[in-house]
């Protein structure tokens, strides 16, 4: 059991000024992950602490923070002496470190992010054959790294849909059962604002550019 | 704070309470989706990836599959709804693939022999792998929930009261986190989906969260019974170190593979074939091995999966864990015990984990609660289903049985006689209530005695029970109680985390009490629960289900009641009998 400082970043939507980092004091062992430091806090130190976690397994993605500036999965992220704790960037802010999904979510709304189909099947469960990029696809977490880990998106820009957007859309497009014009979705959502850029990254490994971005650009015939 | 009102009031946003809002609003319903974590989320989010779909030979009509569920289940299951959820499991898949989620299937695009896997405790292949596990079935239910315009949800959103009167419920109190609002949410019908409890184990458990119980306690206080609470799942392969990740699961019997052998510290096996075993097999060979002091440094026994790695169908599991659907779980292992353990070429230190609650909510088929007016529950937070022990699989396929039946049958009882008239002086005093405790300033700080209340459940009601831990645990329990009376919370207004904690350990705290008072009502080893006192099972005596309820006094009262076996009895069941 060893001592070190870590910093985590505060933000009161009722106080007066726009958040600032807070030193604490955490003892931790040689595997201790950022998760447990965050539960530490806020089990001996300070239960006003707010941050998301469900699994403490990689699995549902609510735990994801920015770690020197870097999103991670809090709950396998090793933690380091003076680390830097933040919510992940572009979001609108709830209370430290956690932020609100529903903006997204809302303006997701109008690309009609569901399945429409042309007809109902005749016979189910039907005849199915799933392409490998829609099994891929259907595992992202949602964890929102992507869209902060972007150099264009933020959330009142209602001109682009950021990679989250994209991996939504291309979800629907990989899909065999949906009938809607994705591609023309992805160009309305802003698209071509990534032709040259190789910025967002997801920490689960889906590989953005390969299935996501460049497929999407392919289509509208700009090569990347 | 906001008032509005409802034909039905969701609570629970996972896939059973997804399934029923989705068939309800089918049918007409104006559904109100309430969810304390986003919609979508829950334990449904996490899960392995395996759902059961039975027998392909439909004219069998699901009486193996119904076999299996009460035999592994050591009889208590309410057969009733065994017989349903047998006879209706092939709707699963398709239920959920109407709303966007999609089952594996084989190389023609058909759900064949070639994809179903013979999973502890089936007697024959039935369950179905789902490509994108838990994130694939979350994302899926979501696209369902978003193409029904007339479907309002709430997510964020914790209840702190149903409102009722004279029997009858009316709707819900609430609290969002998100936005601050206390809202009143005035309903026809209620349906609780909140899902089990097994985060009153933490951090013994896989489970997410948000799985505090919510929906028993609700129901025990609109005076409902639940059913058998002692009966808790500990899934068998769980990591016991580092600290952060103790509980964390990383595989199930099913998982063990043709070759796979579970040891105890000394190298001895414990339990044979354990493949094919059921979980609450397998989990208590642990348990009493380790009791025996042959358990790890860490408290756990050995699975050694290395022999996989020559045995041909070994191999194909192998390839799963290193690159397939159970890749996440080799992770784990690798952050937790190193590259050689998680190319299996050392043993895993495993010890069983709280999982999945079988006890529960009594209900009929229709997802009816007993003897509350206008309420409904579907999903882990009912009882009476998996009996003593759960069989691999089933739970994703009553998710969507138990939500269709329940979401059906409320919405075809709203009529238009239905009044949504709530005396104004109750919403008032349970507003008042909520309002009460945000900004209290007492001696004690909640988590303290909520991290409190889970370490006691793990050591004193846990996996090795026996009556003397049980009365200390009570003990505990009622000292816990005291004390929650005089906590401080925050007079925070956005995202009040302590008001979450307070509202979550008020409902714990009953949940606590009444897995305890079952589990010492038990006196035999039946299914997940293991007496030390009283080893065996004994059907002479306890071929009983175990009822809590509040007297009317507002304790909490314990009863056996005689199992109805309709169907099937111990002597008849074959296969896994003694």
């Amino acid at each position: 059991m060893e001592k070190i400082t870590v910093k985590v970043f505060r933000y009161d939507p009722e106080g007066e000024d726009n958040g600032k980092f807070e030193e604490f004091e955490v003892a931790v062992e040689e595997k201790s992950t950022v998760l447990e430091i965050l539960m530490q806090i806020y089990d001996t130190q300070d239960s006003s602490l707010a941050f998301n976690h469900g699994c403490r397994a990689k699995n549902c993605g609510l735990c994801v923070v920015n770690v020197n500036g870097h999103p991670r999965y809090a709950c396998i992220s090793k933690i380091t002496a003076n680390a830097e704790i933040s919510p992940l960037n572009h979001l609108p802010l709830i209370r430290d470190m956690v932020f609100d999904r529903a903006p997204f979510f809302d303006y997701l709304e109008r690309f009609k992010p569901y399945i429409v189909r042309e007809k109902d099947p005749d016979t189910e469960p039907e005849t199915l054959v799933q392409p490998p990029e829609h099994a891929r696809l259907m595992s992202c977490r949602e964890c929102f790294a992507c869209l902060s880990s972007c150099p264009r998106y933020g959330y009142q820009d209602e001109s682009f849909g950021g990679p989250l957007g994209f991996v939504k859309i291309a979800q629907l497009h990989y899909d065999v059962r949906d009938s809607l014009d994705r591609v023309s979705q992805a160009h309305k959502m802003g698209i071509l604002n990534c032709v040259d850029c190789s910025g967002c990254t997801c920490i689960s490994g889906i590989p953005l550019k390969q299935i996501v971005i460049k497929p999407f650009l392919g289509l509208l015939g700009k090569q990347q | 704070m906001i008032e509005t009102s409802c034909d039905l009031l969701c609570i629970g946003g996972g896939g059973a309470g997804i399934t029923a809002a989705i068939v309800a609003s089918e049918k007409g319903a104006d559904v109100i989706l309430l969810s304390k974590d986003h919609i979508g989320y829950g334990n449904t989010r996490i899960i392995g990836g395996i759902m059961a779909y039975g027998d392909l030979d439909a004219s069998r009509q699901g009486e193996d599959f119904f076999r299996d569920i009460v035999v592994g289940g050591d009889y208590l299951n309410n057969q009733k709804l065994c017989l349903a959820l047998a006879k209706e499991a092939h709707n699963a898949p398709v239920l959920l693939e109407r709303f966007g989620g999609m089952v594996k299937r084989d190389s023609k695009g058909k759900i064949s022999a070639d994809v179903l896997l013979q999973v502890g405790g089936h007697t024959s292949p039935r369950s179905m792998l789902l490509p994108s596990t838990g994130p694939g079935v979350g994302q899926g239910l979501r696209y369902g929930v978003a193409r029904r315009k007339s479907i309002r949800t709430l997510e964020k959103t914790i209840v702190f009261d149903l409102l009722k009167e004279g029997g009858k419920v009316l709707g819900a109190v609430c609290y969002q986190l998100t936005s601050g609002e206390i809202i009143v949410i005035k309903a026809k019908k209620t349906l609780l989906a909140t899902g089990g409890g097994g985060w009153i184990y933490y951090p013994h458990t896989d489970t997410s969260r948000v799985s505090t119980g919510d929906g028993f306690t609700l129901a025990l206080d609109a005076g409902a019974e639940l059913v058998d609470m002692e009966q808790v799942q500990y899934i068998p392969f769980a990591l016991t170190h580092p600290s952060g990740m103790v509980g964390i699961i990383v595989g199930e019997p099913m998982t063990a593979g043709p070759a796979g052998i579970l040891k105890n510290v000394h190298g001895k096996e414990i339990i044979s074939g354990v493949a094919l075993k059921t979980r609450s097999q397998v989990s208590n060979a642990i348990i009493l091995e380790a009791e025996k002091g042959n358990g790890t440094k860490y408290g756990g026994c050995l699975l050694d999966l290395k022999a996989n790695k020559e045995h041909p169908q070994g191999k194909i599991l192998y390839r799963h864990y290193a690159e397939g659907i159970f890749k996440c779980l080799n992770d784990l292992v690798k952050a937790a015990y190193g590259s050689a353990a998680a190319e299996w070429e050392e043993p895993w230190d495993v010890y069983p984990s709280a999982h999945y609650f079988m006890g529960g909510i009594v209900i009929n088929e229709w997802g009816e609660v007993e003897g509350v007016e206008n309420l409904y529950a579907c999903g882990e937070v009912t009882g009476g289903v998996h009996g003593g022990n759960r069989l691999g699989s089933v739970s994703m396929t009553e998710l969507f049985i138990f939500g269709k039946r329940a979401g059906e049958r409320a919405a075809g009882e709203i009529t238009g006689r239905d009044h949504l008239e709530v005396d104004k002086s109750l919403i008032d005093f349970q507003v008042e209530r909520l309002r009460g405790m945000i900004g209290k300033r007492g001696k004690h700080r909640v988590i303290e005695l909520k991290r409190k209340l889970q370490k006691t459940m793990w050591e004193k009601v846990g996996p090795a029970r026996e009556e003397e831990k049980l009365k200390e645990g009570l003990e505990i329990f009622s000292s816990i109680e005291e004390k929650f009376q005089d906590i401080t919370i925050s007079g925070a207004y956005k995202y009040n985390t302590e008001l979450l904690d307070a509202l979550e350990l008020r409902f714990m705290l009953p949940v606590a009490r009444s897995v305890a008072l079952s589990a010492l009502a038990r006196k035999e080893s039946r299914g997940a629960h293991i007496r030390l006192d009283y080893p065996e099972r004994d059907d002479r005596c306890w071929l009983k289900n175990i009822i809590v309820e509040r007297d009317l006094t507002g304790e909490l009262s314990v009863r056996a009641r005689p199992v109805e076996l309709t169907h099937l009895h111990p002597g008849t069941g074959s296969n896994s009998e003694k």
